[in-house]
């Protein structure tokens, strides 16, 4: 409780101001709590996307390996020019569920 | 009273804050590199099996990849100057004798495969050494913020140009290389001279009586 001194040395409260003061800081703590959770979740989420994109992209490559690598006719040089049997994958853009 | 109270908040928050963003600059930095760190050396083993099945022998390709990273607390602004590098050799043969030679290349942004002579290789036969030896990086950036009010509403354009120019020589088997380029978009250094990094915001705000 807030007070204040008169002159004639009464002490007297401000009616309200504690309370109001409190509340203040209730409505604060709520503003700003809601931000930074915001921040961190979408920290968070960037974090795992990203985190995910390796094992991701890891997967695509082994995926496509064999295929790669695979003569197109077996038992003979290639020719030059030739087309090999799969591209690099996509960088991944999405997580794998 | 209230008043100092309100600028030692302001303060507090402006510290706190900015810490804040810094930290979650890092974090997004490391998770970034990371990511191309990855996909660099996925890149390169995946060049080098193509090679290394041409030669029908050993193969071996190196790289060096230079890049701006992107800037998490002014995304207008250039981010900071990285380098990859990697490289790979492995044989993919399949086990016959005709036209079975090892070879190995460097990758010159990410595509021109530099023949390397296999016999001046100073490692070990057949072998890839791939070190950064050194790199030049140079930046030239200009940013602009145009703001139009008319009548009824409000336009904003920002735009960044910037360019530069990355040299790096990097040390294959005895075989000293040099590659690099000029910045262009995505912050990749794989552009011919002239080329330019380029981003552009614009805002509009409309308002009725």
């Amino acid at each position: 409780m807030v007070t204040r001194v008169t002159s004639f040395c009464v002490i007297q409260p401000i009616p309200g101001n504690g309370m109001n003061r409190n509340g203040q800081v209730i409505l604060e703590f709520c503003l700003v709590f809601i931000i930074a959770a915001a921040l961190i979740l979408g920290l968070l989420g960037l974090w795992r996307w990203s985190n995910g994109n390796i094992p991701a992209r890891q997967g695509e490559y082994e995926r496509t390996r064999v295929k790669a690598g695979k003569k197109v006719s077996p038992g003979s040089p290639e020719p030059s020019g030739t087309v090999y049997g799969a591209d690099p994958p996509p960088e991944p853009y999405y997580l794998h569920q | 009273m209230l008043r100092n109270q309100k600028g030692q908040a302001i303060i507090e928050l402006a510290v706190l804050g900015s810490l804040v963003i810094m930290a979650f600059s890092i974090v997004i930095g490391l998770s970034e590199s990371y990511n191309r760190r990855q996909s660099y050396m996925q890149q390169t083993f995946r060049a080098t099996l193509y090679k290394a099945k041409a030669a029908n022998e050993s193969g071996g390709v190196s790289a060096m990849d230079f890049r701006r990273m992107p800037n998490v607390t002014n995304p207008m602004e250039v981010g900071a100057f990285q380098s990859f590098s990697s490289g790979n050799n492995l044989i993919w043969a399949d086990g016959r004798d005709y036209a079975k030679e090892a070879k190995q290349y460097f990758l010159h942004g990410r595509s021109y495969y530099d023949p390397i002579p296999v016999t001046y290789s100073g490692v070990a036969p057949d072998s890839v050494s791939t070190s950064v030896s050194s790199y030049n990086a140079t930046l030239d950036s200009h940013s602009r913020y145009d703001k139009n009010e008319h009548a009824n509403n409000i336009g904003t354009t920002k735009s960044l140009g910037a360019t530069g120019s990355a040299s790096g020589k990097a040390t294959v088997g005895s075989i000293d290389v040099t590659t690099g380029g000029s910045l262009s978009s995505g912050g990749l250094y794989y552009g011919d001279e002239g080329d330019e990094f380029l981003r552009n915001t614009t805002n509009t705000r409309k308002w009725y009586e």
